[in-house]
């Protein structure tokens, strides 16, 4: 008898968690709430824990590590002379490129303004699946989900979720990430799939005679609607040929780095769309699977890319 | 629950978060979880029980429900044994932080297979092993820690 009845309370358990856990898959509502209120707790405490690092360490740069600094101040000021000089002589290059465009009528994209934040910790507990980091910012100050995160070096990734004062980004090495890029010289355009922390990151559905090589940049090319176009993300560290798609067209196999020193990373840039840009069609931020070239490779979908890509995770 | 006692559980969640960011993967919540559960106080592990779940769900980046399912385990598995040894002894909670462990292993390995993300079987074992290998101190420290507050309270 006992056991009967601690079989069913085990099976109504049960049932009642995967009824919680469909309906919050489909919702969302549990995923908003932790966000709102343990993820900014956890946000909190790492806050506090962030400020008495920061203290000590301002101390001994403050204080101790003052050894070196005029050489270090000379190299700088030679540093910044010489940057100074370089923009001067690019000036003029940007004062006749806004010319010509004026002249050919061609609306260029408006520049997305930039918030910093910090970087709080990497993924935490048992439940940290994915590739990500926490950052300082919330909804509130312009992390929403899907909003683009990049450092001084290039593309970081897309915020994943987001409650009040603290967010959690997925990052661009992340089996789930996915941006849409070109080649710097060739501008051969291809989707930019990530291959799991500590593996290369895949340039995907790039035919076999386009012209890329070893040590080229990526950039964003801005198709998606997601990222503003031009900002550096990865660098080409292999091409080989002998790919093949599931339809059997002959594909490059290329392999990239990031830009941004993601093991490493202390401090970020939250873009935010200027009023008027197009948004894309999908808030979509992870990725479930790599799209399928018979169901259309990046041209046919419209060149979105990870926004229409067929099995998404939105962004939350 | 009194201020002390209010404050010490504060504490100690703030310990065991740091500790989470020092080495990603791990629990260190749950020690405390099994602390409570071993004080018998309904009201004290209900309210533990729901903010350690609220905090480590929050904090990750799949959906909800894991946590809540291992914490609903760990539990049903503490009274369970209970009934059968000494609930209180360092062996006890030794065994205890193993099962768990492989109930974590199975439990996150299912859900990352049904929400299609791709996870390294040897990495969520070497997390599971570090787990089962560290909650037995950290259980063992928190309750040397405790027992001030809990004469107190």
């Amino acid at each position: 008898m006992l056991h009967r009845r601690l079989a069913i309370l085990i099976a109504c358990s049960l049932m009642l968690f995967l009824g919680v856990y469909t309906w919050n898959q489909r919702t969302g509502h549990w995923d908003r709430l932790c966000a709102s209120v343990g993820l900014e707790f956890t946000g909190g405490v790492m806050r506090g824990l962030d400020a008495v690092e920061s203290s000590v360490t301002g101390f001994w740069e403050n204080y101790v590590a003052l050894r070196g600094v005029k050489q270090r101040n000379d190299a700088l000021e030679r540093r910044v002379q010489e940057l100074e000089m370089r923009l001067a002589a690019s000036s003029e290059d940007l004062a006749e490129l806004a010319r010509l465009r004026r002249m050919l009528h061609l609306d260029y994209p408006m520049a997305w303004p930039a918030a910093a934040s910090r970087v709080l910790a990497r993924r935490m507990g048992p439940n940290a699946a994915l590739d990500t980091i926490m950052l300082s910012s919330g909804y509130l100050s312009g992390a929403a989900a899907g909003t683009p995160v990049t450092s001084w070096q290039g593309v970081v990734g897309r915020v994943l979720k987001a409650g009040p004062g603290t967010s959690v980004v997925l990052l661009l090495t992340d089996t789930g990430s996915r941006v849409s890029v070109l080649t710097s010289e060739g501008r051969v355009q291809g989707i930019l799939a990530g291959g799991g922390p500590g593996h290369p990151l895949e340039l995907l559905f790039v035919r076999q005679n386009a012209p890329v090589r070893v040590g080229e940049l990526l950039v964003t090319s801005g198709v998606d609607s997601v990222y503003p176009k031009g900002i550096p993300v990865a660098r080409v560290t292999a091409v080989s040929r002998g790919g093949s798609s599931r339809s059997g067209s002959s594909l490059l196999e290329i392999q990239a780095e990031p830009l941004a020193d993601l093991p490493m990373l202390e401090e970020v840039f939250l873009l935010q769309r200027p009023a008027g840009a197009i948004a894309p069609g999908s808030d979509a931020v992870y990725t479930r699977r790599a799209p399928s070239l018979e169901k259309g490779g990046p041209a046919e979908q419209g060149g979105n890319g990870a926004a229409q890509a067929p099995d998404v995770r939105s962004g939350r | 629950m009194s201020w002390g006692n209010a404050c010490w559980w504060l504490i100690y969640a703030f310990a065991a978060i740091s500790m989470q960011a020092a080495l990603p993967g791990l629990d260190f919540l749950l020690p405390g979880f099994i602390l409570a559960l071993q004080e018998r106080r309904l009201f004290q592990t209900l309210l533990l029980g729901a903010a350690f779940t609220m905090a480590q769900e929050g904090m990750g980046s799949m959906f909800f429900g894991g946590t809540l399912l291992w914490y609903a385990v760990t539990a049903a598995a503490f009274y369970a044994a209970c009934s059968l040894f000494q609930g209180r002894s360092f062996l006890f909670i030794f065994l205890l932080s193993a099962l768990l462990s492989g109930v974590r292993y199975v439990i996150f390995g299912f859900l990352s297979t049904l929400q299609d993300i791709p996870w390294e079987p040897a990495l969520l074992l070497d997390e599971c092993f570090l787990q089962a290998l560290l909650t037995p101190f950290i259980w063992a420290a928190a309750s040397a820690l405790r027992r001030g507050v809990k004469h107190e309270a």
